[in-house]
């Protein structure tokens, strides 16, 4: 007998108690489809974030005192960061820029205008190190203690009338002169940049905003250089702070911890998931049985009439693996949909259709039928045939 | 060399205390193309015995030679293509699958025997034609009469073309008229050359048959040849 015509013996023995076997799949249809959603939305949130990520520059490198990024090995103090370690930096090669960034928030006034946003004490250096492009104006020069860069929403908040550039704003009561202000850009991750605002160190000082350096923000003349620089400013910086805590971060670096987070929570969802399968599973062993029993007679009748061992074992297995893999599509089918259909609902949650996800899905549900359909199939096969038929 | 020869064949169902010897050394042999007749009171091993000639139990002991081969000494799948090539056995209670529309009852055996579907159902179909029903192709057990239902069982058995027809109680479960008809169609499947040993306690049937054995107690009692039927 051909694997095919076992197959038609299946469907037509599931085709006698349609209810009882779409109850059986029910098991199954809910694990793979938990299975393939879940999968589904943590390929679409991985494709999302290195997606993004991959709007950051490859060649930036962000520099911290530890406590961000890499968490410092053992239990290291953070190096406490200062203009002088930037200084430093900028002279190593293979640096194009390299900027102090502290960051507070800050309320901007002009007129009876006001906007809340980031203000950002920095160098010069920044706008080569961000890759700042201004729509307007100049960017901040050295020691410039009252000057102030708008990022594009602030500028549209505060004047909407006209240029922002030559005009007055008040930070922390004090007067800054609008010197620039910059072209929109693209938002990274939760970040908007056009709500921030550039100062010099020395005001941000002068304001008592600045507590410490939050970080240095790196260019790198090459995105080639990345890897290597980042270990070269963590020895400088070690070197300098006597061994304290320090994290270099790189794009790719974030991507690679981003990726093995959501792969670690993806796995462990899709674990819980493929629980509910084996539930399905134990379902099917156990109409598998009561098929069995049910089928006594039957199985009686075919050994009769010449039926082998292998023949009633592949007829009740195939049986076991239809079930199981006709619950297995449809399953897969009513995840893509459950994913489809959540993306819809819950805003920003994305989903992207994993094969492999599918394919693991599948797998698993057609060896689930397998494994739990050999024991009763082993049943049904190794019946006498006198005591099969007198069985009704 | 006869078709089949069992030589002191033993059957006992359970152990210890509640054990019951069905079969206390059987010796039976029989020519190929004879039609035999086994009768006896209920309870005297009749089913028993064919069984074991059908291959569809072991006997507890003695030996069973069909066609020069020996069977006690087969495994299961050897049996299993015993049954399904050489034997062809008809039951009281039909034993149809009430699933499967007639033609597909016949076609089982050469499933089993690997026979393309299309061509096993060609012969499947040729089949019931000989019986009487070619019309009856599609229906189902439960769409047909006692006779008719008999009828598929016959053609189920015929259709691997075996070596030998089984048949225990065939008429047990029709009325006298069709229990008459069916014990033709099985004449005339002797007269085309069949070997067939048909089980029956009524001695009107086993008159059918130009040899009667009698089995009492699990024994063979008595064994007779008339002549001139
Ligand atoms: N499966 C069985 N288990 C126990 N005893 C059985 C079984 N089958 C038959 N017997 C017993 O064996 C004896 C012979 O039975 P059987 O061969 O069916 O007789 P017959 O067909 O002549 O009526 C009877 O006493 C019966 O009760
Ligand atoms: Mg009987």
């Amino acid at each position: 007998m051909t694997l095919l015509a076992y197959a038609r013996l299946a469907l037509d023995g599931m085709g006698a108690n349609k209810l009882r076997s779409g109850l059986t799949m029910l098991g199954v249809i809910i694990g793979v489809a938990a299975v393939v959603s879940l999968v589904s939305i943590g390929q679409g949130a991985r494709e999302e974030a290195t997606g993004r990520l991959g709007d950051m520059s490859p060649d930036h490198l962000m520099v911290t005192g530890g406590g961000m990024g890499p968490a410092p090995r053992g239990s290291r103090p953070p190096a406490r960061l200062t203009p002088a370690d930037t200084a430093a930096i900028s002279r190593l090669e293979g640096v194009l820029a390299a900027c102090s960034v502290a960051d507070s928030s800050g309320e901007l006034a002009a007129g009876d205008l006001r906007v809340t946003g980031t203000v950002v004490a920095t160098e010069p250096a920044a706008e080569a190190a961000f890759r700042l492009s201004l729509a307007d104006g100049c960017f901040l020069a050295a020691g410039d203690r009252r000057g102030i860069v708008l990022g594009a929403r602030l500028s549209v908040s505060l004047f909407p009338g006209g240029s922002a550039v030559g005009q007055e704003v008040l930070l922390a009561d004090t007067a800054f002169t609008v010197r620039g202000v910059l072209a929109p850009q693209p938002s990274v991750l939760m970040y908007n940049f056009d709500r921030r605002s550039y100062i010099s160190l020395e005001a941000a000082d002068e304001l008592g905003l600045r507590t410490e350096l939050g970080h240095i923000a790196v260019r790198a003349e090459s995105t080639a250089k990345v890897a290597a620089l980042a270990d070269e400013i963590e020895s400088l910086l070690k070197e300098r702070h006597s061994g304290a805590g320090v994290g270099v971060l790189h794009q790719q670096a974030m991507i690679d911890a981003i990726d093995s987070v959501l792969t670690i929570l993806t796995g462990v969802l899709t674990g819980i998931a493929s629980i509910s399968l084996i539930v399905g599973g134990i379902g099917i062993m156990n109409i598998m049985l009561a098929t069995v029993t049910e089928r006594t007679h039957e199985i009686g009748i075919r050994k009769a009439v010449g039926a082998r061992d292998r023949d009633v074992l592949l007829q009740f297995l195939v049986e076991a693996a239809v079930l199981s893999v006709v619950g297995g599509l449809i399953g897969i089918a009513v995840g893509i949909g459950g994913a489809r259909l959540a993306a819809r609902l819950i805003r920003h949650l994305p989903v992207a259709t994993s094969w492999w996800g599918i394919g693991l899905a599948f797998g698993f549900s057609l060896a689930v039928g397998l494994f739990f359909g050999v024991w009763p199939a082993r049943r049904a096969a190794r019946m006498e045939p006198v005591a099969a038929l007198r069985h009704d | 060399m006869p078709l089949l020869e069992v030589e002191e064949l033993t059957k006992v169902y359970g152990q210890g205390r509640g054990s019951v010897d069905a079969l206390r050394g059987v010796n039976l042999a029989v020519d190929a193309g004879e039609f035999v007749s086994i009768i006896g009171p209920s309870g005297s091993g009749k089913s028993t015995l064919m069984h074991i000639l059908g291959c569809l139990d072991r006997p507890s002991s003695g030996r069973y030679r069909f066609d020069g081969q020996d069977v006690t000494a087969l495994t299961g799948d050897g049996l299993a293509r015993l049954r399904n090539r050489r034997l062809g056995f008809v039951f009281q209670t039909f034993n149809l699958l009430s699933r499967l529309a007639a033609l597909d009852n016949v076609v089982l055996p050469l499933t089993y025997a690997g026979v393309a579907p299309r061509a096993a159902r060609q012969r499947a179909g040729g089949v019931l034609e000989q019986v009487g029903l070619g019309d009856r192709l599609t229906h189902r057990p439960g769409e047909l009469s006692g006779g008719e239902q008999q009828r598929v069982a016959i053609a189920r058995a015929l259709v691997n073309d075996p070596g030998l027809i089984l048949a225990d109680e065939p008429t047990g479960n029709l009325d006298t008229r069709t229990g008459r008809e069916i014990l033709d169609l099985f004449g005339s499947l002797n007269r085309q050359g069949r070997t067939l040993i048909l089980v029956t306690h009524n001695p009107e049937i086993a008159a059918a048959a130009p040899r009667i054995i009698e089995v009492r107690d699990g024994r063979v009692s008595r064994d007779e040849r008339r002549a001139g039927l």
